[in-house]
């Protein structure tokens, strides 16, 4: 009860700072941020109340309210809430920015974009593209935030050669309500730009990132643009085991041959699932058929580039793909031109949920420890009955260490209470598994994946940071760091 | 399907939100296609933020609904743009505009809802067989000539065009008359379909008034029969037959495909007009509802040729005018609006007139019209083809 007047109260509040149509604490309006596909390992949870602001005023005032109150707040960028990271585990205020969605500048000269955090990569790809320029797109729905993938350091199509950042400048409203901007915003000069992150010192756009909205909230960021290649194409080479893959995947990436190197491997059900009623199902049932019981192995790439140096690239990449004992499948045009425009547009599709769910257990590993990788996560879902299985590797710029980004991924049912009974033993499962087999560490700061108290004095400090920024622990509380 | 069963498939949706815009591979252009969402901004109000409301309710974790979520479920449109984007691309396997009206049907069965005006139109259709109000005599008040009961064709006139866009009705006469095509109307037995009551939960009255029309017509002898509305002809066609768990005995036509076979069977010559450019606004009932989508676009083509130009959002991806599922009854401000980004649209296209095929489509974009004036003129196809007859 004295929580319920503690929220009503806060609520008023709110709506004097953002005006009554913007806040809800209906229940229609809070479940709907209650779940998402991470419903097995993070339980769902109603936030309290639902804001939706539109100015970094808006924020710094609702900040310093819930910092004064010491009410939790979830900020969410474009609304895709997924593994848990937005889930209001402690109650609080749901921060929706999807009305800050605006494009404030695309500079063609800087190659830069600056933009507000519920900005999605199909709005800005749609943007962008009017110029020469390109914006490096994640393999995720179109809708995602730019500047939320970006922070949690999302997986890129062209990763391989491009890497995965691709942030220069941010400006947040700390959980005090305070506003700070990284970078050459704060130099002490007439007009300061955003475009220099390297100035004055640490590049603290970096503490920010891959923290879950547990640090603060991002109110705009300035990301880098490269230019859009004369030339594009795909290619999809199969392979007859996941080692012959490995050599030409590390030399293709070495040599900076492609711009996309993702190795990959389907058992014949996933690969059914994954390309029912797209462009590439023909395809696949050809294959399907022709492996049996064999998963298909393949790698995708894409060769990039002014024209000349597109050629050249495409006559070494297909010698290396010749020696290492791959076949260069022939594509149909409309899957060519599908699989351009994932590349460059963004994707329209999540194939990946094609079963319904969609388990991955993303991390960064060793290139040349992939197949083995592959190996362990393969036999453990079949052990638990789920023959679904795709595992993709990708060498990821830069390559020193043989950074590759890797996911086992399960094509599963979370609506069968019985699947879902399984896979969260399988979940902890393989977790244990790949860090006996040794990786580097986990994709992102997901809750009941990452935990900062077994990261020794780096979780410490870590955790210190967090509790020096958010001393009332009101941002985004149950996540990373704190558990 | 019954509301309960949906539960195990409410889990596949992850919040991707491709459910609210075009397809933009498709469409070269990244735009808004969900008319609720895009007004009222919250997440309740996108499909996934319905789908939870939706999984919340049928898991008892909201047992009495509140104003609130009565406004986001019977605000619902049913337009199927959310489906159209959503049933290729993902792993949910259910059909969004089936499941939010089995919602709105549960929901009311429960005494929550329908919203005043939804309610208040059913009062109506319970009295005097149509949804406005009018008297059941007049139905029939439109007509200028005699025309016969009953016959093996029977154009079914529908409630907005008896009383509301009469103009539609006569065209669509003067078509059929001038085709030599002998046809009767249902005169005093024609009921209103029940369309704006299953698309607001209230399905046990529905029921009532498809029993009656399919009665009707099979004691008038109809073998064919054939709508003008994109709304009766839904009705007749898809729900219907789930309604009563049978399979018509007549078969059901909309005007524009009849009026298109009229034309390649040479029974109607339609003047070529030239200079008068035209755009289509594809009915959610018509075209995402029953995928008819190329006979309107034929006709049009037929009478202005290179005249006919797309909107952006056409076919499956297309824009909802925003009148439908009793919106326009209970949410006047949002229907006139989503209409207004139709016009807006249609603008764009330089569009002298902006076509439709369903009488309510029309009246929603008209009087959108009225309100902005943009200059445009909002016309059924019907109309234009009989202002074009040889």
């Amino acid at each position: 009860m004295k929580r319920k007047g503690k929220m009503r109260r806060i609520e008023k509040l709110l709506i004097d700072i953002v005006g009554q149509e913007h806040v809800s604490s209906d229940v229609s309006d809070l479940v709907a941020y209650e779940r998402d596909d991470q419903f097995f390992l993070i339980p769902p949870h109603r936030p309290d109340v639902v804001v939706r602001p539109s100015t970094k005023e808006e924020i710094q005032a609702i900040l310093r309210l819930a910092n004064k109150y010491r009410v939790p707040v979830v900020p969410l960028a474009s609304g895709i809430n997924r593994k848990g990271l937005c889930i209001p585990s402690k109650g609080g205020i749901m921060l929706d920015l999807r009305r800050m969605n605006r494009i404030l500048e695309i500079n063609e000269e800087m190659m830069t974009a600056t933009i507000e955090p519920a900005v999605s990569f199909g709005q800005l790809v749609n943007e962008v593209r009017k110029t020469g320029l390109r914006v490096i797109t994640p393999w995720a729905p179109s809708t995602a935030s730019v500047l939320a993938n970006y922070m949690l350091r999302g997986i890129y199509g062209p990763a391989t050669r491009y890497g995965t950042d691709h942030l220069i400048s941010i400006e947040v409203v700390l959980p005090n309500g305070d506003l700070l901007q990284t970078g050459s915003l704060n130099t002490p000069t007439t007009n300061p730009k955003p475009y220099c992150n390297i100035v004055n010192g640490p590049d603290l756009c970096k503490l920010f990132q891959a923290n879950p909205g547990t640090f603060g909230v991002l109110t705009k960021g300035t990301i880098r643009l490269y230019p859009m290649p004369e030339v594009m194409k795909p290619f999809m080479v199969a392979y007859p085991n996941y080692e012959s893959m490995v050599k030409p995947a590390i030399e293709l990436t070495i040599k900076d041959v492609v711009e996309a190197c993702w190795t990959m491997t389907f058992t014949p059900s996933s690969l059914r699932t994954l390309t029912k009623g797209s462009h590439l199902e023909s395809v696949s049932v050809q294959l399907a058929e022709a492996m049996g019981s064999e998963d298909f192995l393949t790698m995708w790439l894409y060769v990039a580039g002014e024209r000349e140096r597109a050629e050249k690239d495409e006559e070494i990449m297909r010698k290396i793909v010749a020696e290492s004992g791959g076949t260069i499948l022939p594509l149909p045009p409309e899957s060519e031109e599908e699989m351009i425009k994932d590349e460059i547009w963004e994707r329209t599709s999540v194939r990946g949920w094609k079963k319904g769910n969609l388990y991955g257990c993303s991390f960064y590993g060793v290139m040349k420890l992939a197949p083995t990788y592959y190996r362990v996560c393969r036999k453990l879902s079949f052990k638990y009955g789920f023959d679904e299985f795709h595992y993709e590797a990708v060498p990821v710029a830069p390559f020193h260490g043989q950074l590759s980004y890797n996911d086992p991924c399960i094509l599963w049912d979370a609506g069968d209470p019985e699947q879902v009974r399984k896979m969260k033993k399988l979940h902890r499962e393989i977790m244990k598994a790949l860090l006996r087999t040794g990786i580097y560490g986990w994709f992102r700061p997901f809750p009941g994946v990452v935990d900062a108290s077994e990261l020794g004095k780096y979780g410490e400090l870590w955790i210190a940071v967090k509790k020096l920024i958010d001393p009332n622990n009101i941002m985004n509380p149950g996540k990373p760091p704190l558990s | 399907m019954k509301l309960k069963d949906y539960l195990k498939e409410l889990y596949h949706c992850f919040h991707c939100h491709l459910c609210n815009v075009g397809n933009w591979h498709e469409l070269d252009e990244w735009v808004s296609i969900c008319p609720t969402y895009a007004y009222f901004g919250f997440e309740s109000f996108s499909a996934a933020g319905k789908i939870e409301i939706g999984r919340a309710f049928i898991q008892g974790k909201i047992k009495k609904p509140s104003s609130r979520m009565l406004q986001i479920i019977f605000g619902d449109l049913g337009c199927g743009a959310c489906h159209s984007q959503c049933k290729d691309l993902t792993g949910l396997n259910i059909d969004h505009v089936e499941f939010f009206e089995e919602l709105k049907t549960k929901l009311v069965e429960e005494g929550y809802g329908p919203l005043p005006k939804q309610a208040d139109y059913a009062r109506s259709i319970q009295r005097n067989h149509n949804p406005y109000w009018e008297k059941h005599e007049k139905r029939t008040s439109w007509l200028n000539s005699r025309i016969p009961k009953g016959g093996k064709i029977v154009y079914f006139v529908g409630c907005t065009s008896s009383y509301r866009t009469q103009e539609i009705a006569r065209a669509t006469v003067e078509i059929l008359s001038a085709s030599g095509v002998e046809f009767g109307i249902m005169d005093g037995e024609e009921w209103c379909c029940g369309s704006p009551l299953l698309r607001t939960g209230q399905r046990k009255l529905a029921r009532d008034l498809a029993k009656h029309n399919l009665r009707a017509l099979k004691d008038a002898g109809a073998e064919k029969v054939i709508f003008s509305c994109a709304g009766c002809y839904k009705t007749f066609k898809k729900d219907y037959p789930k309604l009563l768990g049978r399979t018509l005995d007549f078969e059901v036509l909309h005007t524009s495909e009849y009026f298109w076979n009229l034309i390649k069977e040479k029974k109607l010559r339609p003047r070529r007009e030239e200079g008068i450019k035209v755009t289509y606004h594809d009915p959610c009932h018509l075209g995402r509802g029953t995928g008819l989508y190329d006979p309107p676009r034929q006709v049009l083509r037929e009478i202005f040729g290179r005249y006919f130009v797309e909107m952006k959002r056409t076919k499956e991806n297309a824009w909802c005018c925003g009148a439908g599922s009793g919106v326009k009854a209970a949410l006047p401000d949002f229907a006139i609006w989503s209409a207004t980004q139709r016009l807006e649209e249609a603008e764009k296209t330089g569009a002298n007139i902006l076509a439709s095929t369903c009488p309510f489509c029309k009246r929603n974009l008209e009087d959108a019209e009225k309100k902005v004036k943009k200059g445009m003129e909002v016309r059924d196809l019907s109309e234009l083809l009989s202002e074009r007859l040889t």
